[in-house]
């Protein structure tokens, strides 16, 4: 099958989004299917093989962070462009409703589109403003994903309709072969994940628990791994504690690995915006043992604690204790570290790419076409031939008197 | 009335012309996607059949069971093949969904079954190809009936000759046992 994916922020810049397409498109082409991936990106000589230049970014203020995005009047030739090379069997969007080039593809083309949903997020004012211009584009879509219930629900009060819930995956082998770091010891060792100066990640009230869980355990190391001011956050806790924060900053995504797997407990204070626990099941995958705040993604990924330990969200003295509880709990820590990795197969992307694959098998056969260039609407398409509807209409149809 | 208040009155009409025949086009592109999106369910149904037939055949799973699986799937082959649609479609499609979810429940291992792992993930996708179709059909359904209950739809009958779709109540669950098959 040829697979045309559209990643709508900047492909230089790590993120949620652009590891899940990263992902699907190389368990794709590990099955042998063709995929081309159009994204913007601010450095074009580290694009993969796969990966085709929508032009260079600029940082807009979406969705309660920084989206690096694209959308200008260059970014329509390219995506027609492409579309016209790509000749795809499947014209796969992300994020379909953010300013970006997922919008242009959609507006450009026709045929078997799928779009997958990723935010869960009620502040997607962008979208509110802009619903009358989005509708016709988004009815062209054939087939909506969402990456979690939480996203197909936001996505339904925006826009009505259905989808289908594929969560993420995660690559389960790039995590439990992952070489651990020198320097920690495997039982005095908390990791947290994540931007450090964005709030809804929740680190300052990690950093508020701190205090009474090195009260507990003074040879504790905590394990800050992401970017971010580093004074900063130094400001928000005690002097004396300096010596048991370790900072990584941004680190690529092997030595994430080997950072999950060097610590005791892995944990994820987020305080909501939140659709889908993807760094819970990467440090299950590492055979690390997981505490998270109880919003409605972890507690689904975790199913309820079965899985790894909940708190409750936002409480700084729940935290505090449940940090202590499994740091003085060997045997609890073992049955989570078993269990979290069977979960974490279940989200194997070998797993996931086969469900991703039925519903292209689906959308195929709805359309019977491959992706084309959408001329309806515009002036040389109504001139000509091209821009005409389809009267390619269906013996016995059911729908016609 | 002057001739500029007539040129006012002539292009306000065509606009709105404009404008209703680029609605009347919209909904005709929407009637479509729902009328292939029920085509494409119709195959999908009939290719789970097909593929659970085999798995009716296998002689390793309870027998009780695989027989009710295979009355199913014979009740909804035959239903199948009619030309048009019964309103009893929907029943036997459930049942076959029903035979499946009690043969594949929350025990099942598909290790268990190493030699017959193709054909259960098979059948895996068929059920979930299903799910998808219909939900597909039901999100365009939906859309289209959205848009015909605006008045401008119904007052200027923009819909010309097409019957209203109606959203289709179907058991698609997927096994248990099949989940993460």
């Amino acid at each position: 099958m040829r697979i045309g994916i559209v990643c709508p922020y900047d492909w230089s810049v790590p993120g949620g989004v652009k590891q899940h397409i990263q992902d699907l498109t190389e368990s794709l082409i590990e099955l042998g299917h063709y995929v081309n991936v159009l994204t913007p990106t601010s450095a074009e000589e580290l694009l993969p093989s796969y990966a085709t230049n929508a032009g260079s970014t600029i940082a807009l203020p979406y969705n309660g962070s920084i989206a690096r995005i694209k959308f200008d009047p260059a970014a329509f030739t390219r995506t027609r462009n492409w579309l016209r090379q790509g000749k795809f069997d499947i014209l796969h969007l992300h994020e379909p409703t953010s300013p970006s080039p997922a919008i242009i593809a959609a507006w450009s083309a026709r045929g078997p589109i799928v779009a997958t949903h990723h935010t869960a997020n009620d502040s997607m004012y962008a979208v509110k403003n802009m619903q009358f211009l989005l509708q016709p584009m988004m009815e062209k879509v054939i087939a909506r994903i969402a990456v979690s219930q939480e996203a197909k629900d936001t996505m339904i009060e925006h826009f009505g309709g259905d989808a289908v819930v594929i969560p993420n995956g995660v690559r389960v082998s790039n995590f439990s072969n992952a070489t651990k770091l020198s320097g920690f010891d495997q039982d005095k060792t908390i990791v947290f994940v994540g931007r450090l100066d964005e709030p809804r990640k929740g680190l300052q009230n990690l950093l508020e628990a701190m205090p009474q869980v090195f009260a507990q355990y003074s040879d504790l190391k905590l394990l800050l791994v992401g970017p971010g001011d580093k004074q900063e956050i130094l400001k928000a806790i005690d002097a004396k504690y300096h010596s048991n924060i370790e900072f990584k900053g941004f680190v690529s995504s092997e030595v994430k690995a080997s950072c999950y797997a060097s610590a005791t407990v892995y944990v994820a204070p987020n305080l909501g915006g939140e659709s889908f626990g993807i760094v819970l099941l990467e440090a299950m995958a590492s055979g690390t043992p997981v505490l998270a705040s109880d919003l409605p993604a972890f507690k689904q990924v975790l199913e309820d604690g079965k899985y790894g330990k909940l708190f409750e969200t936002n409480n700084v003295n729940d935290l505090a204790t449940s940090l202590i509880e499994i740091l003085g709990n060997k045997s609890e820590r073992e049955n989570l570290t078993k269990q979290g990795l069977t979960r974490a197969k279940q989200f194997d992307w070998s797993v996931i790419v086969r469900q991703i694959l039925d519903v292209y098998e689906a959308v195929k056969s709805v359309e019977g076409r491959n992706v084309r260039e959408d001329f309806r609407g515009q002036l040389y398409g109504r001139l000509t031939k091209t821009g005409r509807l389809d009267r390619r209409r269906v013996k016995n149809s059911f729908l016609t008197e | 009335m002057d001739t500029s208040n007539w040129v006012l009155i002539a292009s306000g009409l065509i606009l709105f012309a404009i404008y209703l025949s680029n609605v009347a086009g919209r909904l005709d592109r929407l009637h479509l996607k729902v009328e292939n999106a029920r085509n494409a369910l119709d195959r999908q149904l009939a290719l789970r059949s097909a593929i659970c037939s085999d798995i009716a055949g296998l002689d390793l799973l309870d027998e009780k069971l695989r027989s009710r699986l295979a009355n199913a799937i014979h009740a909804s082959i035959s239903e199948e093949t009619l030309e048009v649609h019964t309103p009893n479609e929907w029943k036997i499609e459930s049942e076959v969904t029903k035979a499946l979810g009690e043969l594949f429940d929350k025990d099942f291992d598909i290790n268990k079954y190493p030699n017959h792992k193709n054909l259960i993930q098979e059948a895996a996708g068929a059920t979930r190809r299903v799910q998808y179709a219909l939900t597909f059909y039901n999100d365009a359904a939906t859309s289209v009936i959205k848009v015909r209950k605006r008045w401008i739809v119904r007052s200027f009958r923009l819909f010309g000759r097409a019957r209203m779709p109606v959203l289709l109540d179907l058991d698609v669950q997927i096994p248990h046992g099949l989940e993460h098959c």
